[in-house]
């Protein structure tokens, strides 16, 4: 069996990790300068409201990814024998399940506003004696809470890639996908200025089904990691291909007759377990098994290897004839 | 490429800049092209009626309003839950008399900013353009 140890990502993936932190407090702080100025000029409008709090909300996915960083890589111990990686998960699930009960509350909200045509009224602030019309001051807020967070995005969505880490990396999308939620918002406003009232609440709508979706993906996403899934892709979720490496480079021994691997997500890395039925001629060979799995991939941290008379039908097998890659 | 597509909504927003913000049920264009009808609450000293002419600050506020703007302005008197009522129908553009900003109203309908701190003007909900020149007028008088 692997030794567990505190994790650490390879040297390269460091220095991400670190870039990634300091991209999540960045973050951080520019969303609370979001929150706090779209309060202030968000005035009746039903739009401003739901984008407001979909600003409020994605600061969740940053703070869980820098609470989950502090304990990610504590050292096993006899409480947590299997370490702190699911911090990660717990996160995750916490965070998308807000997101997906506050989606629905500013869905059937916004609908309300569109059924009882709630006409928004946005009136004036006086700059230096100059009135403005606060639905201007709305659309540069708006402006504000989509463009920068639209470049945050994009410089996480790498990071979360390398990094196999899915609270940035939905992070990192949902932000990347904010100037829609923004430019939806901004219409909404002009709509009322123009005198459509109802372009307000319509924008809020369509606001609400994006964070509603979210949330529901994401949702779903937790649950399943939760369940002990097959390990996926973070891009287009499929089945990760590194389990059925590892389950032809585990063929390739000579003492193995046949073999079968299961592994389950926790956090970014990978725990699991290799069923072996030995040749009965040959000698086995934990030891050198052991040590080949701790070197082939960071994301293999804790493999179980056990001598079995039967594989399970549910175990990813190889045919013989392995794989190796050098990340 | 992006700035590209950018350009037509850029130009397509400076164009209706100017006339934003519009009322969604033709207030301000009614008031223009009839007469500006006010809702008035008896509340003296902000409204009342002496030797049967509307007095008061607020009726001085609005008569002062609709000279500027060259409007003909007619006063109905009611009791203040029917005002409120017609002011949500859009029988009235401007209900008036005392009203404070934190009226039991105010969820109704929109409120003006406070011409002296702490009394405002009620209008129907979504009547932008009739808030921005309301609002343009009681601000230089707060000054």
């Amino acid at each position: 069996m692997k030794n567990l140890t505190s994790f650490e990502y390879p040297d390269q993936l460091q220095k991400e990790l670190r870039k990634a932190k300091k991209l999540e407090w960045i973050t951080l702080v520019y969303l609370i300068s979001v929150v706090v100025l779209m309060y202030l000029v968000m005035g009746s409008s039903q739009a401003m409201k739901t984008a407001w709090l979909e600003d409020a909300l994605s600061t969740l996915p940053a703070i869980s990814f820098l609470i989950a960083y502090r304990f990610y890589n504590k050292k096993p111990n006899k409480d947590f024998p299997y370490g702190y990686h699911r911090i990660y998960g717990i996160a995750f699930l916490t965070g998308s399940l807000a997101l997906f009960l506050m989606g629905s509350y500013l869905l059937i909200d916004s609908s309300m506003a569109l059924i009882k045509a709630e006409k928004p009224s946005i009136g004036s602030i006086f700059i230096l004696g100059h009135q403005v019309w606060m639905g201007w001051m709305m659309i540069g807020v708006l402006l504000y809470s989509s463009l920068p967070a639209m470049w945050l995005g994009y410089r996480k969505l790498p990071l979360a890639k390398k990094l196999h880490n899915k609270i940035l990396f939905t992070d990192a999308q949902a932000q990347k996908a904010d100037w829609t939620t923004g430019f939806a918002a901004i219409l909404g406003i002009l709509g009322v200025g123009l005198g459509f009232w109802w372009a307000d609440a319509l924008a809020a709508v369509i606001i609400s089904f994006s964070v509603l979706k979210d949330g529901f993906s994401n949702l779903k996403d937790a649950v399943l990691e939760l369940m002990d899934r097959h390990p996926v892709t973070l891009e287009d979720k499929t089945k990760d291909d590194l389990v059925n490496e590892v389950a032809q480079l585990v063929n390739t021994w000579d003492w193995v007759e046949k073999a079968g691997v299961r592994f389950r997500e926790h956090g970014m890395v990978y725990f699991g377990e290799i069923y072996i039925i030995p040749h009965q001629s040959k000698k086995t060979d934990f030891e050198k098994a052991r040590n080949q799995l701790k070197n082939y991939h960071w994301k293999i941290h804790e493999v179980t290897l056990m001598e079995v008379r039967e594989i399970p039908d549910y175990l990813v097998t190889a045919p013989n004839g392995g794989s190796r890659r050098n990340n | 490429m992006m700035w590209r597509h950018l350009i037509p909504g850029v130009i397509c927003i400076s164009l209706t800049a100017c006339t934003i913000p519009q009322d969604s049920s033709y207030s301000w264009q009614k008031a223009t092209v009839e007469e500006l009808s006010i809702g008035v609450i008896d509340n003296p000293p902000f409204a009342y009626k002496s030797n049967s002419k509307w007095e008061g600050i607020e009726i001085d506020l609005i008569k002062k309003f609709a000279a500027m703007y060259g409007l003909d302005v007619s006063f109905t008197q009611a009791n203040e839950t029917q005002l409120f009522k017609d002011l949500k129908n859009y029988k009235y553009q401007i209900v008036l008399g005392g009203i404070e900003e934190q009226s039991i109203w105010k969820k109704e309908v929109a409120l003006t900013l406070a011409y002296d701190s702490v009394h405002v003007m009620a209008i129907p909900k979504g009547e932008n353009e009739l808030l921005f020149h309301l609002e343009n007028y009681l601000h230089i008088q707060l000054k």
